[in-house]
């Protein structure tokens, strides 16, 4: 049952909602910011909508400003304070806003009712505010609204129609919300997130779709450009402008004008170039290499990136001024696999519909049904129990406990992409094998007489992740002096022989030096057996590039 | 109109207190019984009708600090303070409704059903008119408003 929190000074809205509307939940109404802040800090995950008053005739103390000084200080101070009052649920508004920026909030009040002009405007371009559509509150329409927006927020974010896994939490569904309502917009979208959280599938399935724009969408991977063919590519080329340029091309803003551009990894476009994607921001032109005149374009830019972009402003790798322009205060971080453990269960099972669907493991689950009697077009699910009864509709792949730990627990560096390139290959491996030893007819370790279920080996789960997961710290280890001495060492490909053995070189010094307490002498003992080497153990050193105050240092901490 | 002629301090601060009277009174006088079902207004006078004017006459406004006030307290206490003689017709009618509220009180209190069924009428046309003059009044002012 949704959950309504009313931010009132008295009983009225409360008294209302709860004699028209007895099909909600409404909360302890909360009397002043304070108490809206506290109730929001315990229950905000499970407030579905916020009532606010505008007129608060509440204590001095409690309105907010908290510091009024500087308001008191400008002309008749009690006219400031019933200002304050007339006004209060829209500072309370904003101080929402700040940490809830999509929650839903009706303001109790009619346009006309708010204090200035600018306030209702504001509101109204709000993505989650609503005013009142009436003078006078009736019920019925607030009813109406409360509804409306209630459907919205419980529509169900996910669905097999779209290629991207939204999930059933709301933070999810408050991302492609707030996704939705900026693809309409005409500015720029930053969308971040790590390699293989869906950046370039959003912007292609969702932002370009609902931006509701005729042309095309086009997507560039600045990291796959060399970077002397970057600008024709992106701003096209005129004939003669170079070497080789024997005839004119257009680039990509040309080819996206009316649509989308999708720049990915716009971290790796130099300089230079940001200076002429400023302008297309700025101005709508741009000017083909070689180009004297300067053509115009209409396109809605969404960029992607893996790396901070602030941080490469503040490098002086990216211009201030296109950062800003890109919108950076709406900019949107897709959420890696390993941060969406709460969909876990959900996700697997879109995945695996979606891996299912891939044509080579459909034809191998056709096989599979055929053999066996089952009707190929069946839905799809996957857990760790059975289903209770047999249904030759629909196939369940069955994962081990210990193989949905697995895959639960496992960090996914590659995201999605890996995860669902490791889902088909655990389908494909399964399938082939069901499917090629047919005549056996019933899996090993499948229910009994349970053709409808399709149990994933365990092992074929751990064959798959032991390659992809990341080496173990190494356990170095040095032994006694005069006993053996053994080391552990982490060596990566190097560029030369050289350089790897000066790698193992460098590491058993550092090591050495760490359990010889700085002490060179009897490092020189250990490894010469001659303690009055120190010093050519110091040279050693110092030739590898390894430094002994950075070691002290450490070693000191 | 009169208020064309108000100074434009005189006519912020006018266009406040009007605003101010169209939320507590405007919008709280008919808070619960302008959401009554048509049918509580007719026939024998029930409950619902007499809790919900109780709640909107009576305890028109209820602070969280002092006693609640009634329609016709809060109409004194914010009509006390407009600048006189009033030029706009909008409140002489507000002041001609809010007496007939006014007049219901002591049914209400009592909840004498046989006399609230005679006044009802009156009540919930006055309680209309006071919404309709004030929201009125509240335009005309935004509108005309430098």
């Amino acid at each position: 049952m949704p959950s309504i929190l009313i931010i009132d000074d008295e009983d009225s809205y409360l008294e209302l909602c709860k004699r028209y509307m007895p099909e909600h939940t409404f909360v302890a109404p909360a009397r002043n910011y304070r108490e809206a802040a506290d109730i929001l800090r315990r229950q905000g995950d499970h407030i579905d909508l916020v009532l606010l008053d505008v007129h608060f005739d509440i204590p001095e103390v409690e309105l907010l400003p908290f510091d009024k000084a500087a308001l008191l200080a400008k002309g008749d101070a009690n006219k400031a304070i019933e200002r304050l009052r007339r006004s209060q649920g829209l500072h309370i508004l904003a101080a929402i806003r700040e940490r809830y920026p999509d929650l839903p909030v009706i303001v109790m009040t009619s346009r006309d009712d708010l204090p200035l002009e600018t306030d209702a405007e504001r509101l109204q371009a709000e993505d989650y505010t609503y005013l009142l559509a009436d003078d006078y509150l009736d019920a019925r329409s607030l009813k109406l609204q409360i509804d409306a927006i209630l459907a919205r927020r419980e529509r169900p974010a996910a669905t097999d129609d779209e290629p991207f896994f939204w999930g059933v939490t709301n933070g999810m569904a408050n991302l492609r919300r707030r996704l939705s309502i900026l693809a309409r917009g005409r500015l720029p979208i930053i969308i971040q997130g790590a390699t293989g959280t869906g950046k370039s599938l959003v912007a292609r399935e969702l932002i370009h779709p609902r931006s509701q724009r005729p042309g095309p969408f086009v997507a560039v991977d600045l990291s796959t450009l060399p970077t002397d063919l970057m600008a024709a590519h992106l701003f096209g080329v005129v004939k003669g402008a170079y070497t080789g340029a024997t005839s004119s091309r257009d680039g990509v803003l040309a080819r996206a004008h009316g649509g989308t551009l999708f720049l990915d990894e716009i971290g790796n476009l130099s300089l230079e170039l940001q200076k002429s994607l400023l302008l297309v921001l700025q101005e709508g032109v741009y000017r083909p290499v070689g180009a004297v005149k300067e053509n115009a374009t209409d396109i809605k830019i969404v960029v992607a990136t893996n790396e901070n972009l602030g941080a490469l402003v503040r490098a002086g790798r990216f211009r201030e001024d296109l950062y800003m322009r890109l919108n950076p205060a709406t900019a949107v971080t897709l959420p890696s696999l390993h941060e969406r453990r709460d969909d876990f269960e959900e996700l697997l099972a879109w995945f695996m519909r979606q891996v299912v669907a891939e044509a080579y493991n459909r034809d191998l689950l056709a096989q599979y049904c055929e053999q066996r009697g089952l009707v190929a077009t069946s839905p799809i699910s996957v857990g760790r129990g059975v289903p209770p009864r047999y249904d030759a509709r629909r196939i369940h792949f069955l994962l081990h406990p210990s193989s949905f730990k697995l895959l639960h627990d496992f960090e996914w560096p590659g995201n999605f992409r890996q995860f669902a390139m490791t889902l088909s290959n655990l389908v494909t491996f399964t399938l082939v094998e069901l499917v090629e030893r047919a005549e056996k007819i019933e899996p090993e370790g499948s229910s009994e007489g349970r053709p409808d279920v399709i149990p994933i080996p365990p092992k074929i789960v751990s064959d798959l992740l032991r390659p992809m997961t990341p080496p173990e710290a190494p356990d170095a280890q040095v032994m006694a002096i005069g006993g053996p001495r053994t080391l552990t060492l982490e060596i990566p490909a190097a560029e030369s022989l050289n350089a790897v053995s000066c790698a193992v070189e460098r590491q058993y010094l550092e090591l050495l030096y760490e359990r010889s307490a700085g002490d060179l002498g009897r490092m020189a003992e250990l490894l010469l057996g001659d303690e009055g080497g120190g010093r050519k153990v110091q040279l050693r050193m110092n030739q590898l590039g390894i430094k002994l105050r950075s070691l002290k240092r450490r070693a000191g901490e | 109109m009169a208020s064309e002629h108000r100074d434009s301090i005189d006519s912020v601060d006018f266009g406040r207190q009007i605003a101010a009277l169209k939320h507590d009174l405007g919008k709280y006088v008919a808070w619960m019984s302008a959401n009554l079902d048509a049918s509580c207004w007719q026939g024998p006078v029930r409950d619902e009708l007499i809790d919900a004017l109780g709640r909107d006459l009576l305890r028109t406004r209820t602070p969280a600090e002092g006693p609640p006030e009634s329609a016709w307290e809060l109409w004194d206490r914010l009509s006390a303070t407009l600048p006189r003689p009033w030029t706009d017709p909008e409140l002489h009618e507000v002041a001609a409704a809010v007496a007939v509220l006014r007049r219901a009180e002591p049914a209400l209190r009592a909840r004498d059903r046989e006399a609230l069924s005679g006044q009802r009428e009156a009540v919930r046309g006055a309680q209309q008119k006071i919404r309709g003059a004030l929201q009125q009044l509240h335009r005309r002012l935004l509108q005309s408003e430098p």
